[in-house]
């Protein structure tokens, strides 16, 4: 009897425990997350400016929703951004894997070479986009100056050109995030058995038939849990943007969170703003929801 | 050695990656010790005599050193308070026996997938609602929401690696369940959490949407500050670089010393999670 009522007190201090260094976290990212979420879901109902904080407010019903189908800029700023996503996504996994790979036939850990891979990744992106303000400057950059003495193209307006400038803001990223793509796919890499490989040699396995029927398959996860992670930043992308186009020129590089922030913050139809911020949470839910029913089902 | 005679292509094609990765860095880096008269001249020169006209100027009159003193106020404490609040649940999450601990870790990973694009609009409301906008302390809410998320993840992982026998040998011998955290568990999973917190520091001092719209004009961090360089048409070239050379140099210097955690963590969530 004793032993069993010491038990349970060491039960009970153990759940007290566990809650009183549960909670403060949990409440902290409820609090800040999902209340913020449920009320923009609430005021999305309604029309509202920045200037009063929606104390005068319009219940619109699914008036801001229903306005983004007759809303070019929002469709422009959405078919962007799904280009945006595409492409990098593609270009930085399949230039990923190849580097990863090339690193990986050397067999060697490399200080060095991984120190000069992760200089990209760990800059800050307002300072990545203006980096590239002066590479792709149409007068001085660097880019139209080696394109002139070696090709003899002269003043491209890299940013300042509608048919150019998603193009350019894309290679901006592909440069800074395919390093992230090489260090995780390089490590996994690196945790494959050589025996393996060496059985598939030993066979009369080729370079690329390794490649394909071993080194792929193993790697896949962490392909595919790469691609989730860059989707999602992608389909935020923000920062880079904001400091070199700001979305111009004309709506060229507009991107979905750039058209939130100017919603609410240059014309300040808050009640909209908070509409778009729903249906960003809705795309981006629908692609983490996608990726785990495919590694259910894998 | 596998595949041996196909290295000189190998060491041709890293190369040429390295160059095309670390070559912007290195223009930023010299043009902000390149004298104005020569920025601009075509061809552009590439060897001079360096000088510090920038960095004097910056110091003088951009109010850089503000911008700076704001980004280690609000990293450091965006830092301790996801360590402090992390630590504690991740810790509870790995080791403690408490009904429905899955659905909590789940619920937070969960947390982790929502896009800050949708919570920049509602939490600038809110914060302006609570009188907080335009603080330091509205800024690091909003970095502490954005990474303590992944930092319980990643810290719930370093507690799973700390051996349950020792834990147990030390309650065994009278420790409280408490003190087996303070004085075992923490100690042990140390480097791990010394990593979580540097991602979380580097997070915090390059984040940009909410220190721009979350921050005041004396609350500024870098990146806001260096955002202000760059006009809508023209942008200072050499004081931005100098700006940017200031924030980047200690991130690549601590980035570069403590590289084997910081690979750790940015590559731990693909293959632990």
């Amino acid at each position: 009897m004793r032993k069993k009522n010491s038990w349970d007190k060491l039960r009970i201090s153990e759940l007290k425990m566990g809650y009183s260094f549960l909670m403060p976290a949990v409440l902290f990212i409820f609090l800040f997350i999902f209340v913020s979420i449920l009320y923009s879901f609430y005021m999305s109902f309604f029309q509202w400016d920045l200037f009063d904080l929606g104390k005068v407010k319009s219940f619109v019903g699914v008036g801001n929703y229903l306005k983004t189908f007759s809303d070019s800029v929002f469709k422009t700023s959405m078919l962007n951004t799904i280009l945006l996503v595409s492409v990098c996504l593609i270009v930085e996994t399949v230039l990923g894997f190849l580097i990863a790979l090339t690193l990986w036939t050397m067999k060697r850990k490399m200080r060095v070479v991984q120190s000069i891979i992760l200089l990209p990744m760990i800059t800050s992106p307002v300072i990545v986009g203006l980096i590239w303000r002066y590479i792709y400057d149409p007068q001085f950059g660097i880019l139209n100056y080696f394109l002139k003495s070696t090709f003899g193209i002269s003043n491209l307006a890299w940013l300042g050109d509608e048919s150019l400038s998603l193009l350019s803001v894309m290679l901006v990223d592909v440069w800074q995030m395919t390093p992230f793509v090489i260090l995780v796919l390089f490590a996994a890499m690196m945790g494959m058995s050589e025996d393996c490989i060496e059985a598939a040699k030993v066979d009369g396995a080729g370079f690329w038939q390794v490649v394909r029927k071993i080194i792929i398959p193993f790697v896949a996860p962490m392909i595919s849990f790469v691609m989730l992670i860059r989707s999602m930043d992608l389909f935020k992308i923000f920062d880079t943007i904001y400091v070199m186009t700001k979305g111009g020129p004309g709506y060229s590089t507009e991107t979905i969170a750039l058209y939130t922030y100017k919603t609410g913050f240059a014309f300040y139809d808050m009640g909209y703003a908070m509409a778009l911020s729903i249906i960003t949470l809705v795309c981006i839910a629908t692609i983490s929801i996608i990726y785990i029913k495919r590694k259910r089902t894998a | 050695m596998s595949y041996l005679k196909k290295n000189w292509i190998s060491i041709i094609i890293i190369t040429v990656f390295l160059l095309w990765t670390a070559g912007p860095i290195l223009m930023m880096l010299q043009q902000s010790i390149k004298p104005t008269i020569i920025m601009f001249l075509d061809p552009p020169k590439f060897v001079f005599k360096p000088t510090i006209e920038h960095f004097i100027k910056i110091f003088t009159k951009n109010n850089i050193l503000m911008n700076m003193k704001n980004s280690i106020i609000i990293g450091s404490s965006t830092t301790v308070l996801c360590l402090g609040l992390g630590s504690m649940c991740a810790y509870s999450l790995a080791k403690l026996r408490l009904p429905g601990k899955n659905i909590w870790a789940f619920l937070i990973l969960l947390t982790r997938m929502v896009p800050v694009g949708a919570l920049m609009m509602p939490l600038y409301v809110l914060m302006r609602k609570f009188g907080l906008a335009g603080t330091y302390a509205a800024v690091i809410i909003a970095h502490t929401t954005l990474n303590l998320p992944f930092s319980i993840w990643m810290m719930k992982v370093f507690f799973e690696d700390v051996p349950l026998e020792i834990e147990q040998a030390a309650l065994v011998d009278g420790c409280s369940k408490f003190k087996v955290f303070t004085s075992i568990a923490l100690p042990l999973a140390a480097p791990g959490l010394v990593a979580t917190g540097i991602l979380v520091l580097l997070n915090s001092w390059n984040e940009f949407m909410f220190a721009l719209i979350l921050s005041g004009r004396a609350t500024r961090t870098l990146p806001v500050g260096i955002s202000s360089f760059v006009g809508s048409v023209s942008i200072d070239w050499g004081g931005s670089s100098a700006a940017a050379a200031l924030a980047s140099i200690p991130i690549f210097i601590a980035g570069i010393l403590i590289q084997k955690y910081l690979v750790r963590g940015i590559t731990m969530g693909a293959v632990k999670g």
